[in-house]
């Protein structure tokens, strides 16, 4: 009985050895439909099937491919991006994993013109124009069900998402359906009524004291409100100054200063103190230091820009609201001309 | 070999090139600068159709080094009203000034109001938008010898003027929104952040506030009686001089106030101290001396001596409360006093005894505290003491009188 060694010679491949064992090896195969389903010599033989049926087909909305290739790629992921909150600069995408196992990893393109042209959103959440292979985030990185949000977006702008998976090497499915969602303007919105109780008004706003009863606080018998909407990603404020930083009267060339304290204690005075601060949602919408006082304590208005209401998170229908306060002594002289302008003022916080 | 061995290795070549082509680079990106953490427009006026200026902050996501002697800008957008009367700038850009001064402002979002680094002290670039269909754009340059930075996380804020810059658009519609754009740009210009902001212009965002103080006059007397020594006898060898009423005035009036004094009518024009029993009258007035004349601004003089009839009435500062009114310089002394008739402290050096004024039926002053507005008192004090002197002749009487009535009011 003799044994010896076959070898077969198999044409050098660009990128690929020969396929070998320590005992055998291939020295022919091709690629392509149909293959060989099998190969021998007089003592060996080789059963297989080297290359399958492999294809695919597509519409301008599907696709479908066939073959072991095919099976093997990652599940095409679904994406689904919204706008929740009136956002200026940013969405959010929620992946939908397909079942694809928890390690695979999913990569998004995104596009302001339907992928004309083609950008990625990169590891960070922001947009960029490559796509690394750090850019490829599990399910969980990106959120997982509750979505990621993607920043620095253009204001006013309809975008589209599509998102792939793979799982190891060679398992790159293609991109997904597309979602879309659009990014709004950045918003401020902002008015004042001045009224006994919560209602619209129209300018010219007026506050008439009357008398002042000397040595008592009086009360404004109107007050201020303010409305502030706004989705500036850190809210917006409400600011009040006054032009004569209190109660002047030309006639007698005094003022009765504007102050933060107790009028209560002080000999005179006058001030702004918060009545009421609410919203419809976000926010919320506070009253700042020294406005939010009881009793006879007001917060200054003079001729600095001073907060008066604040809210740190967009602000859908804040509605707020401040009284004056004013006391005089014996001494505050007389005169029927008292006056002072105060400018009521916001800003969005993009 | 294995039979799956062999299936995984043909596709395997192809999947090895499909690995190497890709991920690549695809597509062409319309790059959007990097946004400010934050952004910040605050409108001076939201009043529509007024003069405003504007405070600009920004805070960079990422520090941005400016090289030395490079210019880098500031670039504001401004918004556009779709319809109506737009927002208008002027275009000449030194009339935008800028200043970093906000003093006694609180924080923005926890954020302190930091100057921001070599602003220019004005716009080097202003141009008009078009009316409802652009928003006019405004540049800010600012460089330094040498180089500097703005700190990522740092809010960085400057504003410029109201006079002859920004006017405001008509009022927004309800329910619509403006909007603009903030931006920083190298020297290429290159942006290297920027974000969009938004404001509110409105009918108006000033409240009128009114207030009346109503006046109040107090005047109070230390007593309605008042008699000479502890006897009230009177001696004819000296100047007797009674124990004094001190009358008191508090006001708000901004004028200061003035008091009057007039004796009472005896008929016959003899005012003066008058005794029932002896129905006679001690006269109002000097026994010869400089003055004689009422209201003539000069007070009389009583013999020092007595032996002569006179009767005058005094009156002297006991306070000049702080503040407020003050009492005028007698224009004969130089003296601060009360009204020169009857202010006894001009004629004699040291103790005065023998100076006043005469006594009229009809109301004179005899005091006034004034001073620009607002001149109001909190307690000036003033004395009255009358001064008599007698004669050997003069009739006994133990009821001599006289009622002095004092009314004062204050200068509204």
């Amino acid at each position: 009985m003799g044994r010896w060694l076959v070898t077969m010679m198999v044409p050098w491949l660009l990128v690929a050895s020969l396929p070998a064992s320590s005992s055998f090896k291939l020295n022919s195969y091709g690629f392509g439909g149909g293959g060989t389903a099998g190969s021998s010599s007089s003592n060996y033989k080789v059963s297989g099937l080297a290359g399958e049926v492999a294809g695919s087909g597509a519409s301008g909305t599907y696709k479908v491919g066939a073959g072991e290739a095919y099976e093997k790629q990652a599940n095409v992921p679904t994406i689904i991006l919204t706008n929740d909150d009136r956002w200026y600069n940013k969405l959010k995408l929620v992946i939908g994993p397909q079942n694809n196992p928890s390690d695979a990893l999913f990569a998004v393109a995104i596009s302001s013109d339907n992928f004309a042209t083609t950008q990625y959103v990169k590891s960070d959440l922001t947009v960029g124009s490559t796509l690394t292979m750090s850019d490829y985030l599990t399910y969980a990185a990106w959120g997982s069900a509750t979505g990621a949000m993607v920043r620095g977006l253009r204001a006013s702008t309809v975008y589209a998402v599509k998102a792939k998976a793979y799982r190891g090497k060679f398992t790159e499915s293609g991109y997904g359906p597309m979602s879309m969602a659009a990014t709004v303007d950045p918003q401020l919105s902002f008015d004042i009524d001045v009224s006994a109780v919560d209602q619209s008004t129209n300018p010219p706003y007026q506050i008439d004291f009357g008398i002042l009863a000397v040595s008592t606080v009086t009360n404004s018998s109107k007050r201020v409100w303010v409305s502030i909407d706004t989705n500036g990603e850190s809210g917006g404020k409400v600011y009040v100054n006054g032009q004569n930083a209190g109660l002047k009267s030309l006639e007698a060339a005094y003022t009765i200063a504007s102050q933060t304290g107790d009028l209560s204690a002080l000999a005179e005075g006058f001030g702004a103190q918060g009545t009421s601060a609410t919203q419809t949602s976000g926010g919320p919408l506070a009253l700042v230091a020294p406005y939010d006082g009881s009793g006879a304590n007001v917060g200054v208005a003079d001729t600095v820009i001073r907060e008066i209401f604040t809210s740190a998170n967009p602000l859908v229908a804040g509605r707020g609201s401040f009284i004056l306060k004013a006391k005089t002594k014996p001494l505050t002289p007389a005169s029927a001309d008292y006056m002072e302008i105060l400018t009521v003022i916001a800003a969005g916080s993009f | 070999m294995h039979k799956s061995k062999l299936r995984l290795i043909i596709p395997a070549i192809a999947a090895i090139v499909a690995e190497l082509m890709a991920p690549s680079l695809m597509g062409v990106a319309h790059a959007i600068p990097p946004q400010f953490t934050r952004a910040v427009l605050r409108w001076d006026t939201h009043t529509a159709l007024a003069a405003t200026g504007v405070t600009t902050c920004a805070v960079p996501s990422s520090t941005i080094t400016v090289p030395a002697n490079t210019t880098y800008h500031v670039e504001i957008v401004f918004p556009y009203l779709s319809s109506g009367n737009d927002f208008v700038l002027n275009t000449t850009a030194a009339n935008w000034v800028t200043d970093t001064n906000f003093s006694g402002e609180g924080q923005i979002n926890g954020l302190s109001m930091t100057a921001w680094p070599h602003i220019a002290s004005a716009a080097d670039s202003v141009t008009a938008g078009t009316a409802n269909t652009s928003g006019g754009v405004v540049t800010f340059p600012f460089s330094f010898t040498s180089g500097f930075s703005l700190t990522s996380g740092t809010m960085y804020c400057f504003h410029f003027t109201s006079t002859n810059t920004l006017t405001n658009s008509d009022a927004v519609p309800s329910g619509a929104t403006i909007d603009g754009t903030l931006r920083v740009t190298d020297d290429t210009p290159t942006t290297l952040e920027e974000t969009n902001y938004s404001t509110s212009i409105i009918t108006d965002d000033t409240i009128t506030v009114s207030a009346v103080v109503p006046p109040n006059f107090k005047l109070s007397l230390t007593g309605n009686a008042d008699t000479f020594g502890t006897s009230s006898r009177l001696a004819t060898n000296a100047i007797n001089v009674s124990n004094g009423i001190n009358f008191r005035v508090e006001t708000n009036a901004k004028g200061g106030w003035i008091a009057w004094v007039k004796d009472t009518d005896r008929g016959a024009g003899v005012q003066g101290l008058y005794s029932a029993t002896a129905n006679y009258t001690i006269a109002t007035g000097p026994v010869g001396g400089a003055g004689t004349t009422v209201g003539d601004g000069v007070a009389e003089v009583l013999p020092t001596g007595g032996g002569a009839e006179g009767y005058l009435l005094d009156a002297d500062i006991v306070t000049d409360a702080a503040g407020g009114c003050t009492f005028p310089i007698n224009p004969n002394t130089s003296v601060t006093g009360t009204a020169p008739d009857y202010d006894g402290t001009e004629v004699v050096a040291g103790p005065n005894t023998n100076s006043g004024g005469t006594l009229s039926k009809v109301f004179q002053p005899v005091a006034e505290c004034n001073g620009t507005p607002p001149a109001t008192s909190n307690g000036d004090i003033v004395q009255l003491v009358e001064k008599v002197t007698i004669a050997g002749g003069t009739p006994a009487g133990s009821d001599y009188t006289d009622v002095i009535t004092l009314v004062a009011a204050g200068e509204f």
